[in-house]
């Protein structure tokens, strides 16, 4: 008996209803909604119009937070590379026998819930945290530093929260150059420095452009940890969806909101997966 | 030179990494206050954990084991069906089954949220706030992370096992169980942790979909740190962060981290 192949396909079908009803339907829904009018709270038109589209680009109250959604995600994107760069080249490089343990050290925290990774920002940070202790103990300040609840509190959160991706992202991309182009290099004279900038980072760009693409795209959507470390005074996109449905109830603004933020997450996120081939994402934050 | 330069940034950025989580382990043990430095060391905040935290931890529970279990088999029907059955358009329907994962989880939620409130005044349906809705939404995540760790297990194994198994006799069935399971199982079983743990960990969504008594874990440690920021939170988290760590190790266990976010082992 021969496997028919063609049957097998039929199994694709349990999974697609299910998701055709609990993701596409919303989204359809959200769609739909967004291109109604808002007759105030709660209350949602019948008709159809692009208003709450041409809102949300003119109106300096959401315009402005989308541009400083842009500027944060950006900030904190090239802090994740900065940091994450020579620790996923160690990590993808090093020789260490406990390359396992320190690898795991970088994606434990990817299942710690982000809720409890933001707390613990925030009372190290805090007034009377242990880092303005240490600040007042030495004398450097007279008053506690102002670290949380600010733009440094939240880019701090993001950084901490992504790091991990980027890593991951970025180990996938150097595992994938030729270690002997290294010793090459190496052979003909070139010092770590120099094989590191002229040979490592050039053959990694690509991945890196498409590791930054994706992770800058998903910062965009984030909400939980700009809300914790943000503490309400740094309004970003994500904040504002929530505060029209929770506040406002501008439904047909907050979706249009959400179809905004959601096509460019979607967008750059799918392009940064195929070109890096990254397989890891985590858009839960 | 370059070495000592490269050891102190690299101990620095590991610093970054565990410095929260090692400062709320740490503060767990401090006695009354979350002020720096700590007063007096005691297991306190861990004898005064609410009761409202137990409940909610309840409610994690019962929402991750229900909704990994109901994608599950949803999941493994589709990578099957991806990985096996060959037909025009598999591609694109491979990307949309795992399109749920570059979607922001606040619009999911939020969508949904939405939805769920026209479905009961049109419908009759009774799923905004309700356990079931919220079982539902945390699925719609779920399935891709199964499938996804399935379908490199699958394209790995032949296909000609499973044949073999259908010319010595064997039903649809028997060889599913018998034979490829048991082949898929370290990819079965990394999907069905990454789901769990996914769905535990979830705020975004649950901010909209879990209400009053259904509320998660996240959800009511997230309004206590909002509202009422005592010593008690650091010791509920401290038992968040020892439960993901033991969690993590029966991934490492069992197919490895690494490998479950798709790096290629060297």
């Amino acid at each position: 008996m021969t496997v028919t192949y063609t049957r097998w396909g039929l199994l694709v079908i349990p999974a697609m209803l299910a998701l055709g009803v609990l993701f596409v339907a919303p989204q359809l829904f959200f769609l739909a909604q967004s291109l109604h009018p808002s007759l105030g709270a709660a209350r949602v038109g019948t008709g159809w119009t692009f208003a709450n589209y041409a809102k949300i680009f003119t109106d300096s109250y959401y315009f402005d937070t989308l541009l400083r959604t842009v500027w944060l995600s950006a900030l904190a994107t090239l802090w994740c590379l900065f940091l994450g760069y020579p620790l996923a080249y160690f990590l993808a490089r090093t020789r260490s026998r406990a390359r396992g343990l320190l690898t795991l050290l970088v994606l434990a925290p990817l299942l710690i819930t982000v809720v409890v990774r933001s707390l613990g920002w925030i009372i190290l940070l805090s007034d009377n945290g242990p880092v303005n202790f240490a600040l007042l103990t030495i004398g450097i300040t007279d008053a506690p530093v102002r670290f949380i609840y600010n733009q440094f509190g939240v880019i701090v959160g993001l950084v901490h929260a992504f790091l991990p991706m980027m890593v991951v992202i970025l180990l996938g991309v150097i595992r994938r150059i030729d270690a002997s182009l290294e010793d090459a290099a190496a052979d003909l004279g070139a010092g770590r420095i120099q094989t590191f900038a002229h040979v490592v980072i050039p053959l990694s760009l690509p991945g890196i452009a498409a590791g930054c693409i994706l992770i800058f795209g998903v910062m965009g959507s984030t909400y939980t940890t700009t809300a914790m470390l943000g503490g309400g005074k740094i309004v970003t996109t994500p904040i504002q969806i929530a505060q029209e449905f929770q506040m406002t109830l501008n439904y047909p603004v907050a979706a249009a909101l959400s179809v905004v933020i959601a096509a460019t997450t979607f967008g750059l996120a799918f392009i940064g997966l195929k070109v890096s081939r990254a397989k890891y994402l985590d858009t839960a934050l | 030179m370059a070495r000592a330069i490269g050891f102190v940034f690299l101990t620095m950025v590991y610093g970054f990494l565990l410095a929260p989580l090692l400062y709320i382990v740490f503060g767990s043990f401090n006695e009354a206050t979350l002020a720096f430095p700590p007063r007096a060391w005691s297991l306190h905040s861990y004898a005064a954990i609410p009761t409202e935290f137990l409940d909610a931890l309840l409610v994690s529970l019962i929402v991750a084991v229900a909704s990994t279990c109901l994608a599950t088999p949803l999941g493994v029907s589709a990578a099957l069906g991806v990985v096996r059955g060959r037909f025009a358009g598999g591609d694109l329907v491979n990307s949309f089954l795992l399109s749920p994962l570059l979607f922001p989880m606040l619009v999911l939620g939020a969508s949904l949220y939405r939805l769920y409130y026209e479905a009961d005044q049109i419908l009759g349906t009774a799923l905004s706030g309700s356990l079931i809705g919220l079982i539902l939404g945390h699925t719609s995540f779920c399935i891709p992370y199964v499938a996804r760790s399935l379908m490199p297990v699958l394209m790995q194994m032949p296909a000609s096992l499973e044949e073999a198994a259908y010319d010595l006799g064997a039903d649809r069935w028997f060889t599913f169980t018998r034979v490829t399971l048991p082949l898929i199982r370290t990819g079965l079983v990394g999907g069905v942790a990454f789901a769990f743990l996914t769905s535990f960990d979830n705020f975004p969504m649950s901010l909209f979909l879990a209400e009053g008594e259904n509320a998660t874990l996240p959800v009511v440690m997230f309004q206590f740190i909002e509202f009422d920021l005592t010593p008690v939170i650091l010791s509920m988290s401290t038992l968040v962060i020892l439960g993901s760590i033991a969690a993590m190790f029966v991934v490492e266990k069992a197919v490895g981290m690494a490998a479950l976010l798709g790096l290629p082992e060297h």
